[in-house]
């Protein structure tokens, strides 16, 4: 809608993978794909032009070996976050490309691979988003119809179904992607 | 009232909590229509977010109907439907001047807290730990909604945005292309446009993010 001529989403979740073709997406499974190798076919080797971590710090630890270690350095009190997807970010990003992180990290990150985000000239952009600069126009495009974002709601419930639901949908059960409350119906 | 509360890593609670009462004159108190469950809040479900408290009231995705206004909110009125950012600001500050409003200086009372572990407090947020004020969220049939004359977005009752109950999404995933320019002129909303988005890096969140 702004611009972006290609999107390659990047899931394992069968729902939310077929959501993104829907949406027009070309979509890769980082459970069966080498994440790197397939980017780098899709852009003719050069790499992406901006990579978003939507992620953050709880990624899927059996996707590679560095969760793995990360899990184990965080159940040892050695770490405070998994960045795998920030590193992985960071490597399939194109020369002077864009890292923006969305998802939330807290603490302390370990073997970010700053050699290559400075060697290459990457720009980050990260925070918790000033919701009100953005607030004003993003309504103007849902009220005018530009933008429908609630194609994603999978569930919608009362706060009594809340606990419930808190669980599926970190399970990922019942095909959840999104769960919206009604506290009055 | 009736609200989400979190005791502990995996246990998120529907239980009967105290209304929210007007603090400031400032604040407005709104009757929750729809709130969601994001999945920065399977984090806290986790139990991996510090300064959390049992009983904390859980939600930062969040639209209501205003029912009470604080006596110097000039700004919204009793019935106003409105969208609640998950960021709280006082629209002030050198921060929220410039656009920041993320990064408000006012907003979080426990600044001292997130200053030990971070250098700097960014701006408080809806129940998201004691160390970001301490607020209490908006998974509840009330909400206290601080400095309400900054935040809240109103919406017609009858427009397409009560029937889109997901909006806070939208504004949640922006976060990758926040406020880059120098001027308030050359300040578009700029999530996708200048980088072509080309490569969305996801596993938890990666629907939102498509909703760009």
């Amino acid at each position: 809608m702004l611009g972006a001529e290609r999107v390659i989403a990047i899931d394992t979740v069968p729902e939310r993978l077929a959501l993104a073709t829907k949406s027009g997406a070309i979509t890769l499974d980082f459970m069966k794909e080498d994440i790197y190798e397939r980017i780098q076919e899709l852009t003719q080797g050069r790499g992406a032009d901006a990579c978003i971590d939507a992620v953050g710090t709880e990624p899927e630890t059996k996707a590679s070996v560095d969760s793995v270690i990360d899990r184990i350095k965080v159940a040892t009190f050695m770490g405070t976050d998994r960045p795998h997807v920030l590193r992985q970010a960071i490597q399939c990003c194109r020369n002077f490309g864009t890292v923006s992180i969305v998802g939330v990290y807290g603490g302390m990150l370990d073997n970010i691979p700053m050699g290559s985000a400075i060697n290459r000239g990457l720009t980050f952009r990260m925070a918790q988003t000033p919701v009100q600069h953005y607030l004003p126009k993003l309504m103007e495009r849902i009220e005018k119809g530009e933008i429908d974002p609630s194609f994603v709601i999978t569930h919608r419930a009362t706060l009594d179904e809340g606990p419930d639901l808190y669980k599926t949908f970190r399970a990922k059960k019942d095909g959840c992607i999104k769960v919206v409350m009604k506290p009055f119906g | 009232m009736k609200a989400l509360t979190w005791h502990g890593k995996s246990d998120v609670r529907c239980e009967s909590v105290p209304d929210p009462k007007i603090q400031d004159g400032r604040d407005a108190i709104i009757k929750v229509t729809a709130c969601a469950i994001c999945g920065s809040d399977l984090h806290l479900f986790d139990g991996i977010m510090p300064t959390m408290e049992k009983g904390d009231v859980l939600g930062h995705e969040t639209m209501g109907e205003v029912v009470e206004v604080g006596t110097h909110n000039t700004k919204l009125k009793v019935g106003d439907r409105v969208v609640v950012p998950f960021t709280i600001a006082c629209g002030e500050c050198f921060f929220c001047r410039n656009g920041f409003y993320s990064g408000c200086e006012r907003s979080n009372p426990n600044a001292k807290q997130a200053e030990k572990l971070w250098g700097h407090s960014p701006a408080g947020l809806f129940g998201y730990s004691h160390m970001l004020g301490g607020f209490a969220g908006g998974q509840a049939e009330y909400m206290r909604v601080p400095y309400a004359d900054v935040g809240p977005y109103r919406y017609q009752r009858d427009s397409r945005m009560s029937r889109c109950c997901s909006c806070q999404i939208s504004s949640r995933q922006a976060t990758w292309r926040p406020i880059s320019a120098t001027s308030k002129a050359e300040r578009p909303l700029r999530y996708g446009a200048a980088d072509r988005l080309a490569n969305l890096q996801s596993r938890a969140h990666s629907c939102w993010a498509l909703s760009g």
